[in-house]
């Protein structure tokens, strides 16, 4: 009895203290992913590839601590280190695919759900994934099963899910362009972000090749094929994140809230190695903008509705070769980033006028690309900015951590009403024995 | 000794297909230490226990505990479990049929640990049924991560008291149990735990002290296997034990 009475006064107190404190406390809110036949199909499918995505989710994850318990002073060396780690891990795959909290417990602690996002969402990819491996699931009936996963997907956390809706929305509702933490991480650790990079044309690249292969063995033929391309992949890396419509765009036809869902964590992740590199903040400032940005970019009423809303510029891409135009600067995520550049500038410049500055844009272009380029100006983007037009006006509020610059409103609603004259994009057909 | 043996075998033949996750630290699976959080929503997990125990009056026993755990709501898991029990010089019998119930309240921060409050009733059954009555048990888990560093290394602490409801003239009228867990990440796919669990026996004046040592491994997306075992200390506790188990998501 008096065990039990110290039990109950333990825990009475335990939860006093923490409240007291006004220390962060949440729920996990843990939610099981979806049990179905297809399960495991790709576990036993194409174990090489599951066990590269397991490679690359380590490296997700450990990325969060090293960037945390890492100082931007070392940062050089700690990048150099950790391409090494997540190279290694790349030629020798982990056996489980393993969560965030496994190789980054440290930010797990410190900000759950930017992990919960992640995680619940390579669930999704892991499901998906499934899905197209399974052999008994007929090819007609892919998008159908894919389309009960999303749905579980987005009911069940929507706060943790991404959202289905294209990345040009989610970027302007999180707005993180003018933060202090803009261009820190791609600038100094250009090793991991194209490390990253490489990851983002691999996943894409996967189910691309399902799509191509159709349920039978041809599908194991162009999987290993694609996976093969990595090496030629990360010898010369593209120097942007590539988008879902880019590399899958059979995949992104199917289903595009799933493509949008996987481009919005991708950026995600992004967005989430600036902020931890970025040293001017303390945990708690960074846990407020995560959380920011976690919101921002999850599922919101009406998202789902405008997931057709994206052009598609290479509709035969054949995901085995390795194309000139997944390599560079250009493509949709930097035209996108310098669209809404263009969109703020007004807003920012000195007189108000609306084209941007040559010397300005030029920065940004360097501030969107890995590493310091040569005439890049030190900083982020911001400071980079403020040094060629020191009168630009500033939003020095929305700058702060956790708070959503004033920009981004306006930002939406544009890309909205543009959305309402934009076409769908045509749903892929899947026709039984004919992928292609 | 052989039949123990024999359904030691026997046991680990059929659990091929078993789980979850085997970060997720679980009462039993190998060893008794278990941390503050519980299954997914929705999660609904066959578990299978097979333990062996040697005591130092050279006896055997063998248990054999399947469980159904069940993730019922947000942050809450319920569980059952029926045990059946093979021991040297005994019939076969069934345990101790057991309800649980386990509620984390909060996800742990750098600074605060996991706390978890559980309730479980144990009902008496076989050869005991006559005599003995439903005992209820509360129980508190904490968990804390270690800050700092990219380990997977965490602190574990569980208490229970559980309440004799009915009990004999030699029995106390309630008994407790405490156990300190340091588990660490092996590899991506093993995490290893370290216990020393310390209790009282229902019987007045015994207590029983363990020290063991565990592997929990994750085989597939939807199966853990887990191994471990331990070595008693103290007169009234076992010479040593051995567990296997594994654990499933069948539907």
């Amino acid at each position: 009895m008096r065990f039990a009475r110290a039990t109950l006064c333990f825990a009475l107190l335990a939860t006093t203290a923490t409240s007291a404190c006004s220390l962060h406390l949440e729920q996990r809110d843990a939610v099981a992913s979806r049990r179905r036949s297809y399960n495991n199909a790709f576990f036993w499918r194409h174990n090489t590839q599951f066990r590269t995505s397991g490679a690359i989710h380590f490296a997700h994850g450990k990325q969060h601590d090293v960037l945390q318990l890492g100082t931007l002073a070392h940062a050089a060396e700690i990048d150099r280190d950790f391409e090494a780690e997540c190279l290694a891990w790349f030629r020798d795959p982990p056996r489980m695919e393993p969560t965030m909290m496994t190789y980054g417990p440290h930010v797990g602690q410190a900000a759950w759900r930017l992990y919960q996002a992640i995680d619940w969402t390579h669930i999704h990819h892991e499901q998906t994934y499934d899905i197209l491996s399974d052999r008994d699931i007929p090819w007609s009936k892919k998008a159908e099963v894919t389309r009960d996963a999303v749905d579980y997907y987005l009911e069940n956390l929507p706060r943790a899910a991404r959202s289905p809706a294209p990345l040009e929305l989610t970027m302007r509702r999180a707005m993180v362009m003018m933060k202090p933490y803009f261009g820190v991480y791609r600038n100094n650790h250009p090793r991991s972000a194209t490390f990253f990079y490489y990851a983002h044309w691999w996943h894409p690249a996967i189910y691309e090749a399902q799509m191509l292969g159709g349920n039978g063995s041809e599908q194991d033929a162009i999987v290993d094929a694609t996976h093969a391309t990595s090496t030629e992949v990360l010898a010369n890396r593209p120097q942007r994140m590539l988008l879902s419509r880019e590399i899958m765009p059979r995949y992104s036809r199917m289903s595009p809230e799933s493509a949008n869902i996987f481009d919005n964590l991708h950026m995600l992740h992004g967005i989430a190695y600036a902020i931890l590199a970025y040293d001017g903040w303390t945990i708690d400032e960074k846990r407020a903008e995560l959380y920011r940005v976690v919101e921002a970019m999850s599922a919101q009423p009406g998202d789902r509705e405008l997931a057709r809303k994206f052009a598609i510029e290479h509709p035969d891409v054949d995901p085995r070769r390795y194309e000139p135009w997944m390599r560079g600067y250009e493509g949709p995520m930097n035209k996108m980033m310098e669209e809404m550049f263009e969109g703020m500038w007004p807003m920012m410049s000195p007189d108000g006028s609306k084209e941007v500055p040559p010397e300005v844009r030029e920065q940004l272009k360097m501030k969107l690309s890995p590493a310091t380029q040569p005439g890049e100006l030190p900083g982020s983007l911001h400071d980079a900015v403020m040094k060629l037009v020191p009168n630009m006006k500033m939003d020095k509020e929305g700058m702060k951590p956790g708070a959503t610059p004033k920009h981004a409103a306006m930002a939406t609603k544009e890309w909205l009403d543009k959305a309402q004259g934009m076409p769908n994009v045509e749903p892929f057909p899947m026709t039984d024995g004919a992928a292609k | 000794m052989m039949r123990g043996a024999l359904f030691l075998a026997v046991t680990l033949i059929p659990t091929t297909a078993l789980a979850a996750d085997h970060t997720n630290l679980e009462e039993g699976l190998p060893v008794e230490a278990a941390d503050a959080y519980v299954v997914g929503h929705y999660s609904r997990e066959v578990q299978a226990l097979t333990r062996y125990e040697y005591s130092r009056e050279r006896t055997s026993k063998v248990t054999l505990d399947p469980r159904f755990e069940w993730g019922v709501i947000r942050n809450g898991q319920v569980a059952v479990r029926v045990p059946v029990v093979l021991e040297t010089g005994k019939h076969v019998d069934i345990g101790r049929v057991a309800a649980d119930a386990l509620y984390n309240f909060n996800q742990e921060t750098l600074t605060v640990p996991a706390f978890a409050l559980g309730g479980m009733i144990e009902a008496p059954t076989g050869a005991e049924s006559r005599r003995k009555g439903f005992d209820p048990a509360v129980r508190l888990n904490v968990t804390k991560h270690l800050p700092g560093t990219t380990f997977l290394h965490a602190l574990h602490f569980n208490g229970v008291w559980q309440f004799n409801v009915r009990r004999d003239e030699m029995e106390r009228s309630g008994r407790y149990r405490l156990i300190g867990a340091y588990s660490f990440r092996v590899s991506s796919w093993i995490m290893g735990i370290a216990d020393f669990a310390h209790e009282q026996r229902m019987q007045t004046g015994k207590v029983q002290n363990l020290a063991e040592l565990g592997f929990r491994m994750q085989l597939t997306p939807l199966l853990v296997a887990a191994v471990g075992g331990g070595v008693g200390i103290g007169a009234d506790s076992p010479a040593f034990r051995a567990a296997v188990a594994v654990q499933y998501r069948p539907f």
